[in-house]
């Protein structure tokens, strides 16, 4: 018994030494990572950048992005490259995330859709903001992507509004891609 | 009793060994996630193009939409105007996206024409279609252009073509479809 205790306690000990090492390998490489990040400040592995049609948006550092846009009553607006997602030499995953969007007057509009394309104009994602009541309704495919090296995908946004919207009305909508590598 | 102990010592070690194991999966896996935003606001405009009636033809949603009615035997009838409320330049283009009962015209040519320089956007010749769509035209800045119809059949019925007006802002990828209907009687 003496013995099958101490074999086990030396079991345990070795398994405890061994994880240790573990952990203290993975934090480490998992701080370089960040180090690395923090030093490039500009060069993300996945980018935004402004596309054809961004016209009075911007983006800021590739992270952030400020969109406007327009919608014309009972008329198909569509923006076909508002925003480029610029893929540096990593593979990671990517996907769209509905934050928030204002119902103030969602009476006004009849659909905003945003959506992510990749290089050869397959759908990777969709937010589809349609209009039910006095509140916007979303229908969405939210699912992880994964994302080819130096590859450049696509956001498209179309818009429409309703045929008795009020000129100057507005909805704010707040997305994000999340990035996962 | 000694072989019981020796086998519930030996489940336990496994037992934390593996929960230890997998508690720290996330710490050995090192992944990154971040998160890119982006704010978006979407504003009702006025058109920034609209369409007006010349002849034979009835406008929705405020000059975005327009139905269009003519007759066998139609000629060289200016049926809509397309009015820029803008300094500027867009470019234009009518493109079929459905049709019906279109086997009894012997021919129906719609096109663009500001006057001086027409260009065709739509043909059929003895029910088929021989141009479901056009070349880019230029709209100017504050500029007016007509949308001009023919029309001719081989038997009594209705016709419907189906089009949408492509505006695209110039240089981009920006456009608005404008969805217009022919009706042949």
């Amino acid at each position: 018994m003496n013995t099958k205790y101490k074999k086990s306690l030396k079991i345990v000990t070795l398994l405890i030494s061994a994880l240790l090492i573990a952990t203290a390998s993975a934090t480490i490489y998992y701080s370089l990572s960040v180090d690395g990040t923090a030093t490039v400040d500009d060069t993300y592995p996945v980018a935004l950048v402004a596309g054809a049609d961004i016209g009075g948006g911007s983006v800021t550092g590739g992270r952030t992005a400020t969109l406007a846009v327009s919608a014309y009553l009972g008329v198909t607006l569509t923006y076909e490259n508002v925003l480029t997602v610029d893929n540096g030499a990593t593979t990671p995953s990517v996907r769209l995330r509905h934050v928030s969007i204002d119902d103030t007057y969602a009476d006004d509009f009849v659909f905003i859709n945003i959506v992510l394309l990749d290089g050869s104009g397959n759908q990777k994602g969709y937010l589809n903001y349609t209009v039910s009541g006095s509140a916007f309704v979303l229908t969405s495919d939210t699912d992880w992507e994964a994302m080819a090296a130096d590859a450049n995908w696509n956001i498209r946004i179309e818009t429409q509004a309703a045929a008795t919207a009020t000129n100057g009305h507005t909805a704010d909508i707040a997305i994000a891609i999340d990035v996962q590598e | 009793m000694k072989c019981w102990c020796t086998v519930k010592s030996r489940n336990l070690t496994c037992l934390i060994s593996l929960l230890i194991l997998v508690g720290t999966l996330n710490i050995a896996k090192g992944s990154i996630n971040f998160a890119e935003t982006i704010q978006a606001t979407a504003s009702v405009s006025s058109p920034l193009v609209t369409l007006e009636s010349v002849s034979n033809s009835e406008i929705f949603n405020a000059g975005t939409s327009a139905n269009v009615t003519v007759s066998n035997e139609t000629s060289n009838l200016n049926v809509l105007r397309i009015l820029n409320q803008t300094k500027d330049e867009w470019q234009l283009q009518l493109i079929k996206y459905d049709e019906s009962n279109i086997a009894r015209l012997t021919n129906c040519t719609i096109w663009f024409n500001n006057g001086s320089t027409p260009s065709k956007q739509i043909e059929i010749s003895d029910g088929q279609f021989i141009q479901p769509s056009g070349d880019y035209y230029n709209l100017v800045g504050g500029g007016v252009d007509n949308i001009t119809i023919t029309a001719s059949t081989n038997t009594a019925g209705t016709s419907y073509i189906y089009t949408h007006l492509k505006i695209l802002k110039p240089n981009t990828s920006t456009y608005a479809l404008y969805i217009i209907t022919f009706e042949v009687t």
